[in-house]
């Protein structure tokens, strides 16, 4: 059985996401930075999930070791990430090769940095179409200027020609999200596909992206710092401190009534317009590990359990997963 | 009288202001033989005194670090004139030139880049207070403690390096060296924007405070709409070196009255079941002699005539708009509730 066959089990069907009890170190001895820490996230077929979460947060690193691209200083010390009935960890580098841009595709960030300088962007979408599902070089340069017209680019044939520092950086992002889905994977991992982009810009690209995911109902792993962003993106939503989950549910459940108190700080911070609000102190360096809670230093909340009982995530009558002692003071219930 | 050592008397002048008016700033274009150009600030007047806080609102390209760089006279202007109590920068004597330079201060968006990596964080803020020369070399110790204190840092962190330190720690250091000089006005470039959304607050309410205290004037370039409604009673926006619309925030975030304006607060919402693309289309560049509105191409409300001069009207209420459709653009805009 090809990993192709493994991974969608039956035709047609978009298999999941699975990410469990992920631990990711940057660096070794001393001065380790435990990035990611006991990461669960599922992302069912055709769910759109946000993650967000600060500098530090640990966000982009599970990404990217979901693809098994971490940097070369960084490592999987534990946990297993699955999609459909694959293991993606025990895959070999060939087999994961195969998955990466077919079945998985990811979107960074800084687009322009992404692309290949000395290629004419048209030509780096259909290698990666070529790679993966072959056919003819005609035929993968008009299924490039297909996509790039769906992306909503103007002149799409004489665009594919451009290299990338002869684009806006908007339409780089645009290239982009094109050669992240001119496979059709089953699922796209956006880390931050926005950030840097004017706000108008932002919307339609946002636009570009909900539109293709919606048509062929891929699923979303949509990474930002911006809860704005993931509102209007995604149906469901995971909140990452200092390399953890602390909660996880439906968006608009967790949005209108958080249960952890980071969450609550973070809405506040980014909703309130009549005065400003923040949460004192600063994200704490990764290099340490926590007794209690990760957040207990700078939660209005923390009390002496708090500052020495890992909080664990437990589950709430409306599903909702968050990793608090005090949950149900902070929420309605 | 003999002033406290970190409150040295003012400048001699009762009150400070920084005028620009009808300035004009133009790029030449790169390429052999080609001597077009375009106006990256185009006719814009604005007006900074202590006390007030004027927003510049703009994406990429539309002017608003090429008038912060002429405010600051990093660059000199074209056409027009800029005023620092009432002396043109360009004819200032050297003694007016130093309390200009004294009174005006800048913040950069991303503190990382604008300390040098070379000097602690104590180093940096004693070489900005060499504009007073005032203070002895050990009161510019003390005053240098006393800022670290203002702005909620402890004085340990001045032993250390801008590496050392992180992003919201080292923005309060970057503004304890702006206020080192004891300026009027300061320039904040997207003063929040590299920070993480948990700490911005912190940032916003140390500057009110500060604002409050000593009666600051602050001219905030950002293209976030919450830092505008949250900060500045006056927002003007720009649009490819032009102002297209100027007035009260609240009024304008209520019913902004160009469709440009009117898109980016609708990209800005937070509200909203989906994303939407409110306008089509990117910032570009235009021909030399074009002389028409120029969101045109972008814009769901032109018109023929859009393709004509527009002039930045002042409408009934005292409020500028550069768009002779502005009632439409205003009744359309009401009926969906922003921000």
């Amino acid at each position: 059985m090809t990993v192709r066959e493994r991974v969608s089990e039956r035709a047609g069907v978009a298999p999941g996401l699975r990410i469990r009890n992920l631990w990711v170190d940057i660096g070794k001895g001393a001065g380790a930075v435990h990035a990611v820490r006991g990461v669960d996230i599922a992302v069912q077929q055709g769910a759109r999930v946000g993650v967000v979460g600060e500098s530090g947060s640990g966000k982009t690193m599970t990404a990217l070791a979901v693809l098994r691209v971490l940097p070369s200083t960084a490592r999987v010390l534990e946990g297993e990430v699955t999609l459909g009935e694959a293991d993606l960890f025990s895959l070999s580098n060939r087999e994961m090769a195969s998955v990466r841009g077919r079945q998985i595709s990811i979107v960074f960030q800084n687009a322009k940095s992404a692309l290949n300088p000395v290629f004419p962007v048209g030509e780096q979408i259909s290698t990666v179409y070529r790679r993966h599902l072959g056919g003819s070089r005609s035929a993968a340069r008009a299924r490039a200027v297909e996509i790039l017209e769906a992306m909503g680019i103007p002149e799409p044939a004489r665009t594919a020609h451009l290299f990338p520092h002869e684009l806006s950086g908007g339409m780089a992002q645009r290239v982009m999200i094109a050669m992240a889905l001119v496979c059709e994977p089953a699922i796209l991992l956006a880390d931050e596909p926005t950030t840097g982009l004017d706000v108008t810009i932002q919307a339609q690209v946002l636009d570009v992206i909900a539109t293709s995911l919606k048509r062929r109902s891929t699923s979303l792993l949509l990474i930002s710092h911006d809860i704005g962003v993931v509102r209007g993106m995604c149906e469901e939503l995971v909140v990452m401190y200092a390399g953890e989950v602390v909660e996880s549910g439906a968006l608009e459940n967790i949005l209108s009534n958080p249960h952890h108190p980071y969450t609550a700080g973070l809405i506040e911070a980014f909703m309130a317009t009549d005065k400003p609000h923040y949460i004192p102190g600063h994200v704490p360096t990764l290099r340490r590990t926590f007794i209690g809670c990760s957040f207990a230093d700078r939660c209005p909340l923390a009390n002496e359990t708090c500052r020495t009982i890992r909080p664990e995530l437990r589950q709430l009558a409306d599903a909702r997963l968050v990793a608090c002692h005090r949950a149900e003071q902070v929420g309605r219930p | 009288m003999t002033a406290a050592r970190g409150t040295p008397s003012p400048p001699d002048v009762a009150t400070v202001s920084l005028d620009a008016r009808e300035v004009v700033k133009r790029y030449g274009r790169h390429g052999f033989g080609n001597r077009r150009s375009i106006a990256a600030v185009d006719h814009v007047s604005v007006s900074l005194q202590p006390g007030k806080t004027i927003a510049i609102v703009g994406e990429s390209g539309s002017g608003k670090s090429t008038l912060t760089r002429l405010l600051l006279n990093l660059e000199g202007v074209d056409a027009g004139e800029i005023s620092f109590n009432g002396v043109s920068l360009q004819r200032m004597s050297s003694e007016q030139r130093r309390a200009y330079r004294q009174s005006v201060q800048l913040v950069f968006q991303h503190p990382q880049q604008s300390f040098n990596p070379m000097l602690t964080i104590g180093g940096s803020i004693l070489d900005a207070l060499r504009l007073r020369d005032d203070l002895s070399r050990r009161e510019k110790q003390q005053v240098c403690g006393e800022l670290f204190e203002l702005v909620g840092l402890d004085p340990a962190m001045g032993e250390r390096r801008r590496r050392e330190v992180s992003g919201g720690e080292l923005q309060r250091a970057a503004l304890a060296r702006a206020l080192a000089s004891q300026p009027k006005l300061i320039v904040l470039d997207e003063p929040t924007s590299a920070l993480d959304a948990s700490i911005r607050g912190q940032i916003v309410e140390l500057l009110l405070q500060f604002q409050a205290r000593s009666d600051l004037g602050y001219l905030v370039v950002t293209h976030d709409m919450r830092l505008v409604q949250l900060m500045a009673g006056h927002v003007m926006v720009m649009y490819l070196g032009q102002i297209v619309e100027e007035g009260p925030t609240e009024e304008i975030l209520r019913r902004p009255r160009h469709p440009y304006t009117r898109s980016l607060i609708e990209a800005a919402s937070l509200e909203g079941e989906r994303v939407r693309a409110v306008v089509r289309g990117e910032v570009t560049t235009l021909a030399e002699d074009y002389q028409g509105c120029r969101f045109f191409d972008r814009c769901p409300f032109a018109r023929k005539k859009c393709l004509q001069p527009q002039e930045l009207a002042v409408t009934d209420d005292d409020r500028h708009v550069r768009c002779w459709r502005w009632r439409d653009v205003e009744s359309v805009a009401r009926e969906t509730e922003v921000i």
